[in-house]
């Protein structure tokens, strides 16, 4: 026994051991057990006031939960089908360009290269109803009343989904541009001989090829888009009236504002459900698209 | 169903130029081989008459309709591709039926019709696979298939066989000719491998850097070369062209290989090669015979002695390596015996089989 733990393999795997112990798996546990607790950060003490599932039964009756919870997927949905639609079209724009191709990716990569609390500040002020640039810009063509972008219920949500759209759509065209150049030219020659047009080129034989690219974008945006807070928080704060309160904004406001730490770690756990889930979702169809293709 | 034609066509790549006026008629039903060493233009003329190459000048028609502004959908050509180029979400099944689906035929007639390519083609047990689990074979047949199907006015062949083993190649080889004599239709077939081109053609097509060298039938181009470049490219091992000095002694012309060996100029040639000073002359493995297997000949033969350099036994035939002209001469010894490196072997040419090129210009004299 003891000369079986201290054999080789086990040493020389020790560090890695060490390192994912202390990194994910001591906090995975930590978070995991406050969540029954009624943990609050100003008392340290209640740490170890242990609750049982009451967090989580009062997370299933929490109508604000559900509504963000909700509000969430809309997001996740709008965003990522507009930035795949976008993204899509950018890359085969791209990809037709013979001259200057190179320039126009790196310059598409510009919003990428932006912070995203600087692109929600920059945004703010470009949906900001008094000073923004956009009701300036409507008011120019004779658009008097000032619409209020970033307070309207609707409106406000919408505003955030076109900066984060904004800010991330060049993620999809670049993976997809990877992908396009990838398709080998035979296929594509073969489908136009044998009596295909442009579209149906396209429907037939090209995206069928994009297909694994389209799902590793979505399997990574939404990871990425399922975590949004930042941009939230800059732009409406999670207003008005909580009605842009997106999942991880709610979480964070409940556990540092509120400081009530084990309620939403409780939140958190559920949360993750979601990412979880849209992961899992995107991944067998990764797998589906690339054992279509005979690519595994 | 149709013949092509193809008047003064011009491909430019900038400056560059990949094929240069070329006219051809290719009556319907033929089978027509373009062949020629890489960059020659062959490729680049079949994927202008698909329609997937821009065309720079001249004109294509296909049953006599001008295709140059048609897209390929419109030109009713199938073509088969080097590296097969089935679509790999397919199956064998849907990858023959798709040129169909997309034409909208009825599901009836398509079944019908993959039915009988798989048939013609052996791939009855394959229907339901995808491209990637079959073999290189497998895949080509398919490839054919999708081809077949479509009832196309004229089959396109670039490099079909290229991806696949010598054996493999030689049975594909025999197959597409048959399936050309079941279908009846015009097929151009691009290769470099001169035996596919000699074994497939009803009339071949020598191309090189973008011009045309010579067409005509195998045997023609095989027996009457118009040049140095298709003698040498035709036939294999390739044609032996040795370069040698014109000399009159005593009124006779006299052709000298090097200092030991020269030959009597044939009467015929006379005239010709009076008035130059040097010639190249081609002979073929085969026209090259030790004497003690020679086959009699009415002419007045070529006779020389030499040293073998190296003998490489094939079975039915030793190919044997010696030095004329300080260049290296290939001989074909058929019903072969045992030869010894450095033995002495005294040859014979049949100077009916001899071809001449003119020195500077290498056309055939």
């Amino acid at each position: 026994m003891n000369r079986k733990f201290f054999s080789s393999p086990a040493i020389l795997l020790l560090p890695s051991i060490l390192a994912i112990g202390f990194v994910i798996i001591i906090p995975l546990i930590f978070s995991f057990y406050t969540s029954f607790t009624s943990y609050k950060l100003t008392r340290p003490d209640s740490l170890f006031n242990f609750v049982g599932f009451r967090n989580y039964e009062r997370l299933i009756d929490n109508a604000k939960f559900w509504a963000a919870f909700g509000r969430t997927i809309l997001f996740l949905a709008v965003v990522l089908n507009l930035e795949l639609l976008f993204g899509l079209g950018i890359a085969l724009l791209i990809n037709k360009i013979t001259w200057g191709q190179r320039t126009l990716r790196t310059i598409m990569m510009f919003p990428m290269m932006f912070s995203p609390i600087l692109v929600g500040f920059q945004w703010k002020y470009i949906f900001n109803d008094n000073i923004g640039l956009l009701n300036n810009f409507l008011y120019l063509f004779g658009y008097e009343s000032a619409i209020p972008w970033l307070i309207d219920k609707y409106l406000a949500m919408g505003s955030i989904m076109v900066a984060e759209i904004w800010a991330n759509t060049s993620i999809f065209a670049i993976l997809l541009l990877a992908g396009l150049l990838g398709i080998p030219r035979d296929p594509i020659e073969a489908a136009r001989v044998d009596g295909c047009n442009s579209w149906q080129v396209f429907k037939n034989i090209t995206l069928p090829f994009l297909m694994p690219f389209i799902f590793i974008a979505l399997t990574i945006r939404s990871l990425d888009v399922g975590r949004a807070y930042d941009i939230v928080h800059i732009m409406t704060g999670g207003g008005p009236a909580m009605r842009t309160e997106l999942l991880w904004t709610m979480i964070a406001r409940i556990g540092y504002k509120d400081a009530n730490m084990g309620f939403a770690n409780a939140m958190s756990y559920v949360s993750i459900i979601l990412s979880i889930a849209f992961t899992y979702y995107f991944f067998t169809k990764l797998v589906a698209a690339r054992r279509e293709l005979g690519q595994q | 169903m149709a013949n092509v034609e193809l008047k003064n066509l011009t491909k430019k790549y900038g400056d560059v130029v990949a094929v240069q006026n070329m006219n051809l008629k290719i009556p319907h039903n033929e089978f027509l081989v373009l062949v020629g060493p890489s960059g020659c233009g062959k490729s680049t003329t079949l994927r202008m008459i698909a329609g997937l190459e821009e065309i720079t000048g001249g004109e294509i028609f296909i049953g006599n309709q001008l295709v140059n502004e048609k897209d390929p959908k419109d030109r009713n050509v199938s073509m088969v591709f080097q590296n097969y180029a089935l679509y790999p979400h397919m199956t064998v099944e849907e990858n023959l039926g798709f040129s169909l689906k997309i034409a909208k035929v009825e599901k009836k007639e398509i079944e019908q019709r993959v039915k009988e390519a798989v048939q013609i083609l052996g791939l009855e047990e394959l229907q339901k696979r995808k491209p990637s689990q079959l073999s290189g074979g497998q895949r080509q047949r398919v490839a054919m298939g999708r081809a077949i199907v479509r009832r196309p006015d004229a089959f396109l062949f670039d490099e079909p066989l290229s991806n696949l083993d010598a054996k493999l190649r030689t049975q594909m080889r025999t197959e597409i000719k048959k399936l050309h004599q079941n279908l009846k239709t015009t097929v151009i077939y691009v290769t470099h491998d001169q035996v596919e081109a000699m074994t497939l053609a009803d009339r071949i097509i020598i191309m090189k850097d973008g011009y045309i060298e010579q067409i005509g039938s195998p045997i023609e181009v095989f027996n009457k070369p118009v040049n140095v470049f298709v003698a040498t490219f035709i036939g294999s091992p390739p044609m032996n062209i040795i370069e040698c000095d014109i000399i009159k002694k005593d009124n006779n012309l006299f052709i000298q290989v090097d200092k030991n060996t020269t030959f009597l100029c044939p009467k015929e040639k006379i005239n010709s090669l009076e008035n130059l000073k040097k010639v190249l002359i081609g002979i073929r493995a085969e026209d090259i015979v030790p004497l003690d297997n020679a086959i009699t000949s009415n002419n007045a033969n070529w006779t020389f002695e030499k040293i073998i350099d190296l003998a490489e036994p094939l079975g039915t035939e030793t190919q044997l390596f010696f030095k004329l002209s300080n260049k290296e001469i290939i001989s074909r010894m058929y019903n072969p015996r045992p030869v010894n490196i450095g033995e002495n072997i005294i040859f014979q040419i049949a100077i009916n089989k001899v071809h001449f090129f003119n020195y500077e210009t290498e056309k055939t004299i």
